[in-house]
């Protein structure tokens, strides 16, 4: 799968917008392989915590992340999660935990604006941007780069 | 009247009606002499005078008759009258031959009487000598056709009319003699009358007079000494014996006032020894008149015995002063008793009466009791009643509980049914959610497809983006109806739940109800035997009122007898008092016996009466 590079300025953006817990994230639709009703997981021990474990997607295995954990975020555990994303970036697919897909939206470049500095340290080098509606820019190449990510899945 | 003093009553007595007698017998004879004399005035009127003038008018009529008859013949024409009227003619003449004989034995020895009589005689004679000429006349005349024997016979009656009218003429002048004769005889009679009276009244006015007189004289003679022993007599009587008889007289009378004399000194001596004795000398003494003088023995004896009495009397006199002490003491005693008595019989009365208006407020409320218990009674009846109905109504609700129950279990079996049915609908539901949520997925992987796509696949972008809101919408949808359905669940539940607590409700109802049935069923029984039991105090109430109505009138004469006992024991109290004032009386008059010489006689004598007044007054 090709990867994706952030969009340049003056053009604008189409995300999929997925609600995990309290907050709503915002990925670029390119990257995004098919959504999914969450089944089948089986966890997988010796992995960190955000790592919920594996999906037998159509016989293919794919590790799914849980965005909650790893981001560290306030409030509800991961266990009420009912479908997952599949995206792919940095040459690694993987299955995002997701409570809800609110569907797709354009953004223009003008209407992202940076992160705030001060919100989370650790996904501060994932999250790009923010929008008006304070729907958060998710870097997937950043995310899956992620060195902590490495944690010696197959690689496509 | 000097010498009717020397006389004895009885002749003093004999010699006034001897006198009145004789005077008596003087008046008897004169009044005899005087009836003789008038007898003899009436006899001569009565068997003299009338008789002749009787017999003269007789013969006077008579003559008249013949007369008559005579006429009568001569103007008879047939024999037969002729010989009836001779036959009237000769029975005529027979009653003036009986007239003239009666006359001639009671006429009277006088020469006018017997010339008018001859007159008469001679008169008649020579009329009745013509008559046997007329007569033979007279016979003639049937047959003589003449009429010359009729017309001699009449001249011949004629002839003799001067004869008769002669002889009838002498006898009027009998008569009237005789008429004359007889008022004399009456006047002679009343004038022997009055002289008989004048001499009698004159007789009996001197006989009355001397009578008065001589009964006076004897009566005064009597009764002076006797009125006059009779004053002594009572003095006597009232006990004045200095009294002294002065009478002085010869007769019975004299003796008796020298025997009064003699009794008034006795009486005055018996008087000088008793009040010798009543001064206190009981050694008074009489000497006795005779042998049968009992009065101055028994006096004499009766000193003995006083002086007796007296050595006695000083030992009683002691005893009595003790006795009258005792006496006062204890009638002191019995009036503070009796005092006491009549304030506590006064208290009872009170008491009773208390206790008598007590009944009456008794007895009244017994009568309200009565009534009461008629009213509760029929409370109580009512009360039955609506027990009654009370069952009646329990029997109703337990119908009505069953009915209710079974109509529960059947809302409870609906609601099952119902909720059952939610159930599959919330299934569908589910099913319905599920394929919304994966149309859901489906539209977005559309969007990502289309996305990748580009340009070419916007329209696609489009129809995925309406799938998305269609499975949104189905999504939203099924949401509702899932709430909707828990809604129903949650109703359905507490439905089912309220139709259980029914149930139970109901059936604990019943179960309440059954015992409220129970309850009144017993209720309904003890009001029943109540209402016996008030019926039974009714009558016991109207017993009771009539037993305080035994009660009040009993009550009523203990009240009453109360009162008399308070009336006898005030009654008592008095003569309690009036038996103290006797006893000190009784004390005083003991005293006065110790002393003697204090008081007198007469004294004691008047305080007798009145304690024995008092003592009356005390029964």
């Amino acid at each position: 799968m090709p990867k994706q590079k952030t969009s340049a300025p003056g053009t604008s953006h189409e995300l999929l917008i997925l609600g995990v817990g309290e907050e709503l994230f915002g990925v670029n639709i390119e990257s995004v392989q098919e959504i999914q009703i969450l089944k089948g997981l089986t966890p997988v021990p010796g992995t960190p915590k955000f790592w919920a474990g594996l999906i037998n997607l159509r016989g293919r295995l794919v590790p799914a992340l849980d965005l909650h954990s790893y981001l560290a975020l306030p409030g509800i555990n991961g266990a009420s999660y009912s479908k997952i994303v599949v995206v792919t970036g940095a040459g690694l697919t993987v299955a995002l935990f997701v409570h809800e897909v609110k569907g797709a939206r354009r953004f223009a470049k003008e209407a992202i604006q940076p992160p705030v500095r001060n919100a989370s340290r650790q996904g501060v080098e994932v999250i790009t941007g923010i929008t008006a509606d304070l729907i958060s820019v998710l870097d997937l190449n950043a995310l899956l780069s992620d060195p902590r990510i490495a944690v010696g899945e197959d690689r496509p | 009247m000097g010498f009717l003093k020397n006389l004895k009553i009885a002749q003093k007595l004999t010699l006034g009606f001897g006198v009145v007698l004789a005077l008596m017998i003087v008046i008897g004879a004169v009044s005899y002499l005087q009836l003789e004399e008038m007898n003899k005035c009436l006899l001569r009127i009565s068997t003299r005078n009338i008789n002749n003038i009787r017999t003269t008018s007789d013969i006077d009529t008579n003559t008249s008759d013949i007369r008559v008859a005579q006429l009568a013949h001569i103007l008879a024409d047939t024999d037969p009258e002729m010989d009836q009227l001779e036959r009237t003619i000769a029975d005529v003449l027979k009653q003036i031959d009986a007239n003239e004989k009666s006359y001639e034995q009671t006429m009277y020895d006088d020469k006018e009487d017997k010339a008018l009589y001859d007159t008469y005689k001679t008169k008649w004679k020579s009329y009745m000598d013509e008559w046997p000429k007329i007569r033979s006349e007279s016979r003639k005349t049937p047959t003589d056709t003449t009429g010359q024997a009729s017309k001699n016979a009449q001249k011949g009656m004629n002839d003799s009319r001067k004869a008769f009218d002669d002889a009838s003429n002498a006898l009027l002048d009998l008569v009237n003699r005789n008429v004359k004769n007889a008022d004399a005889a009456r006047l002679e009679g009343e004038r022997i009358h009055n002289n008989a009276l004048t001499v009698m009244g004159g007789i009996m006015l001197a006989a009355i007079l001397l009578a008065i007189l001589i009964a006076g004289s004897i009566s005064k003679g009597i009764a002076r000494p006797v009125g006059a022993m009779s004053r002594i007599a009572r003095k006597l009587s009232e006990g004045d014996v200095e009294q002294t008889v002065t009478v002085e007289s010869n007769d019975e009378a004299g003796e008796l006032a020298a025997s009064f004399q003699n009794l008034v000194g006795y009486i005055k001596g018996v008087s000088a020894a008793a009040g010798a004795i009543a001064q206190g000398d009981l050694n008074a003494h009489l000497n006795p008149k005779s042998e049968r003088d009992t009065l101055s023995l028994s006096f004499n004896t009766m000193a003995e015995r006083l002086r007796r009495v007296a050595k006695a009397e000083k030992d009683i006199q002691g005893r009595i002063q003790e006795g009258t002490g005792s006496i006062s003491s204890a009638t002191t005693q019995i009036l503070a008793t009796v005092s006491q008595q009549t304030s506590s019989a006064q208290e009872q009365a009170a008491a009773v009466t208390e206790t008598t208006s007590t009944v009456e407020e008794l007895r009244a409320t017994c009568e309200l009791t009565a009534r009461k218990a008629v009213e509760v009674s029929t409370i109580a009846q009512s009360a039955v009643q609506i027990g009654l109905d009370g069952a009646q109504a329990v029997d109703n609700i337990l119908k009505g509980m069953e009915n209710i129950r079974e109509k529960v279990e059947a809302i409870a079996q609906n609601i099952l049914t119902l909720s059952e049915q939610t159930q599959q609908i919330g299934e569908i539901t589910s099913a319905v959610n599920d394929i919304a949520d994966q149309s859901n997925i489906l539209s977005l992987n559309a969007t990502i497809e289309a996305a990748r796509a580009g340009e070419q696949g916007k329209g696609f972008a489009v129809v995925a983006e309406e799938v998305r809101n269609l499975a949104e919408q189905s999504k939203q949808s099924t949401a509702k109806v899932r709430s909707i359905l828990g809604e129903i669940q949650k109703a359905t539940n507490a439905a089912v739940m309220a139709s259980e607590q029914g149930t139970k409700g109901v059936e604990s109802g019943m179960v309440l109800a059954e015992k409220a049935g129970e309850v009144i069923r017993k209720l309904g029984d003890n009001i029943r035997s109540a209402s016996q039991a008030v019926q039974q105090i009714s009558a016991s109430a109207n017993q009771q009122n009539v037993g305080m109505d035994q009660i009040a009138g009993a009550m009523r004469e203990i009240d009453q007898s109360t009162k008399q006992f308070v009336d006898g024991a005030k009654e008592l109290e008095s003569a309690a008092s009036g038996l103290n004032r006797l006893a000190g009386q009784l004390k005083s008059m003991t005293d006065a016996f110790r002393n003697p010489s204090k008081t007198t006689v007469q004294t004691r004598v008047k305080s007798a009466p009145p304690a024995e007044a008092e003592l009356a007054e005390t029964h």
